[in-house]
């Protein structure tokens, strides 16, 4: 239907009500001359105008909204799909920027690693060294006896050296087992933060689904314009199909109650398995499922 | 255990991600990748001694119960241990993949203690 078409429908209309408003006019007499039954039709029919007189208004004022809609419609119908595409880059973005995180991630884990394997080997070599000053410092001891004079003195001394640099070397040491461990504490974090980045497939699915729901609201309105004006409008909203979920949101505490109900369905299973043997699948029925959860 | 080749099954180039670092941290060193069922199905055929399959569920061209049912209908690959690892989670979709064959399940987001438990207790138990 074009707008002009619209145009002639409301002239048409007009006219009806004209007629109508004649007819009513006229109709006390018409009833008058009438007979009974007639007359009782006509009475229906009188009561029947204020309707149609009503009917005839509403559709003047909606016909403007109609035309309205169908000019603005055309440049509004591309929003949907631009909005979409919108969509499209936000997970395109936030999938290129986990991968950024994820590469520095994964250079500083390495970093990490590499430091500690080179503080550990220090350590080793630390603690060969504190080894190998007890041993000279038994030896020397063992020199010294109780001997006494200028050269037992200078023994003295060194033992007493040799005490204060093996106690130095073992604070060089417990010092390098705290910075490997912070650096384990570092990686754990990263580790942690890595594992955040599932936030990423989550929010992908959800913009997913909202895209499908804008595609069919796109279509709808497509085909309502095609019904009014016989146009088609361009502009079609791509959906991945089959890779979402649009129950799916990130919220941790929710998922460990699901991993929690999915682990007591598969214990169910393996209970069932153990007592009777039966086939995988054929175990756990759904009702079942709802007398344990429900 | 460790030794145990791994087929790492998401459309999600993060999520491929995160699974192969947490394996890797976990001690599995043999992770293999694929990006939707008909990718994870090839690398079935080509890569040798696939100990365990983590799939997920919701993948374009070959969803991951799809993938499923065709590895269970190979008498082949019929005994692989599979696990889900989705973010769907309402018990109709547990059930259905149990069904389907499924060893065990996994809600996203995990953590990587419960990726380590669930493959450590499917792996012991095949």
């Amino acid at each position: 239907m074009t707008e002009q078409d619209i145009q002639k429908l409301v002239q048409e209309l007009d006219q009806v009500r004209s007629h109508v408003l004649i007819f009513e006019t006229h109709l006390p007499d018409i009833i008058k001359g009438a007979r009974t039954h007639a007359k009782a039709h006509l009475l229906v029919f009188k009561d029947s105008f204020p309707r149609l007189r009503h009917t005839v208004e509403f559709a003047e004022q909606v016909v403007p909204t109609i035309n309205r809609m169908i000019r603005i419609w055309p440049e509004k119908a591309g929003s949907i799909p631009q909005a979409t595409s919108n969509l499209r880059k936000v997970t395109e973005a936030t999938e290129m920027a986990t991968t950024e995180i994820m590469d520095v991630v994964d250079g500083i884990t390495e970093q990490i690693e590499e430091l500690k394997a080179r503080l550990q080997a220090q350590r080793d070599s630390l603690g060969e060294g504190i080894k190998s000053v007890d041993e000279k410092r038994q030896k020397v001891e063992a020199c010294l006896g109780d001997g006494k004079g200028p050269k037992a003195q200078v023994l003295k001394e060194m033992v007493q050296w040799q005490q204060s640099l093996e106690s130095t070397l073992g604070e060089w040491g417990r010092t390098l087992d705290e910075v490997v461990q912070g650096l384990e504490g570092i990686n754990d974090s990263l580790f942690q933060i890595l594992n955040a980045l599932q936030f990423q497939d989550i929010t992908a699915q959800q913009i997913e689904a909202t895209k499908a729901i804008l595609a069919e609201l796109n279509e709808d309105l497509k085909a309502l314009f095609k019904g009014f004006t016989q146009m088609e409008l361009g502009g079609k909203v791509e959906v991945r199909r089959g890779t979402f979920d649009k129950q799916v949101h990130y919220d941790r505490e929710e998922a460990e109650r699901k991993q929690r109900m999915a682990d007591q369905i598969f214990e169910g299973r393996r209970t069932e398995e153990q007592n009777d043997g039966e086939e995988v699948g054929e175990i756990v029925s759904q009702d079942d499922i709802d007398a344990i959860f429900d | 255990m460790a030794s145990v080749k791994i087929l790492a099954v998401d459309d999600s180039v993060t999520m491929r991600r995160i699974l192969t670092n947490t394996l890797k941290r976990a001690g599995f060193d043999q992770v293999v990748e694929a990006e939707d069922g008909i990718d994870a199905w090839a690398k079935l055929q080509t890569e040798d001694n696939v100990g365990l399959i983590l799939t997920d569920w919701n993948m374009p061209n070959m969803s991951g119960l799809e993938f499923v049912k065709k590895v269970r209908s190979d008498p082949k690959f019929g005994n692989v241990p599979i696990i889900m690892v989705t973010a769907r989670g309402v018990k109709d979709d547990v059930l259905e993949a149990m069904r389907a064959g499924v060893n065990s399940y996994i809600v996203k987001p995990f953590t990587p203690q419960v990726l380590k438990e669930k493959i450590e207790k499917v792996l012991s138990s095949v």
